[in-house]
């Protein structure tokens, strides 16, 4: 069963990193991706350049966008739907949403993850090395 | 993914009906599962790799099949080997079960882009109902987090009475 999971793992590792067109792929494919829609959902604001013009990061650093920089500052969460201009690899924003509430979500998800960790001991014991569900 | 709170509150208010809740720790581990394997360590590497970028990328995504059926089906089915084996069937019901809570409560949400992939490996089909936003449990939690306290107080008490009787 693990090798399953691993193997599954790897499936979406490799269709994630070869069959999905992002900007890399427009930036190594230049004109002939000239216009392509892409979509940055729940991308960090890595750098505001100027009132127009600010990058975003995730699993690529600092892609650059083409948008109105109100409402955001450096670490703001933003998922943005663009168009892909190859001659200055720009990402031109038509769609953003601005997540102002991220922050708290991440801190509820800090917290809950530490109290599920602080809660084991109380919800299961070991016993003969095995764990064993309290109650 | 709604907040780990949201999730821990939905899966007590799911076994407060129960006349005698069993294996409530084991549902509570099943619902917390997808999102403190299959997103917490995707996360923290993405973060990471600001700081190192020698992390390789194909490092970020596996995990994330750990938030879908298939996946969460195969972990829960590893985890019980940690268990007796007379616990496992239990044990494996529950962690599934409250898996499958965790999944239904965040296909509320809608996202940019792709939604969830619920039947990968087979499938690359998405889905999402996408009812409210990806962060608005964060205004259910003030309310969802003390309701559901009383809720679990109320359980305890009456179960309290039950052992008298």
């Amino acid at each position: 069963m693990s090798a399953i999971l691993v193997a599954t793992g790897a499936y979406y590792t490799w269709l994630a990193m070869t069959t999905i067109v992002g900007y890399r792929e427009c930036v190594a494919e230049g004109a002939a991706r000239e216009g392509f829609e892409l979509t940055f959902p729940l991308w960090v604001v890595t750098a505001i350049d100027g009132p127009d013009r600010y990058r975003i990061s995730k699993v690529i650093r600092d892609v650059p966008i083409e948008g109105s920089t109100a409402e955001i500052a450096e670490g703001s969460t933003v998922s943005v739907i663009g168009h892909f201009r190859a001659s200055d690899g720009v990402v031109v924003q038509s769609v953003r949403e601005v997540h102002v509430l991220r922050v708290y979500k991440e801190l509820l998800g800090i917290v809950g993850t530490v109290l599920a960790l602080l809660a084991l001991p109380f919800g299961f014991r070991l016993r003969a090395g095995k764990v064993v569900e309290r109650g | 993914m709604a907040d780990l709170i949201t999730h821990a509150c939905t899966a007590l208010l799911a076994k407060a009906p129960y006349r005698r809740p069993v294996h409530v720790a084991t549902f509570l581990a099943g619902t917390c599962l997808p999102d403190l394997i299959g997103r917490v360590p995707a996360m923290a590497l993405t973060k990471l790799r600001y700081t190192l970028p020698a992390i390789p990328e194909a490092l970020v995504y596996p995990w994330n099949v750990v938030h879908m059926p298939f996946g969460l089906l195969c972990t829960a089915y590893l985890l019980t080997f940690v268990f007796r084996e007379g616990d496992r069937p239990p044990v494996f019901r529950n962690l599934v079960g409250g898996g499958l809570l965790h999944l239904a409560v965040d296909l509320l949400q809608f996202h940019f882009g792709v939604g969830y992939l619920l039947l990968f490996p087979f499938s690359t089909w998405d889905y999402e109902i996408g009812c409210i936003g990806s962060e608005d449990t964060v205004r259910i939690v003030p309310v969802l987090a003390p309701f559901t306290a009383l809720v679990c107080w109320l359980r305890w008490r009456s179960s309290e009475g039950d052992l008298v009787r």
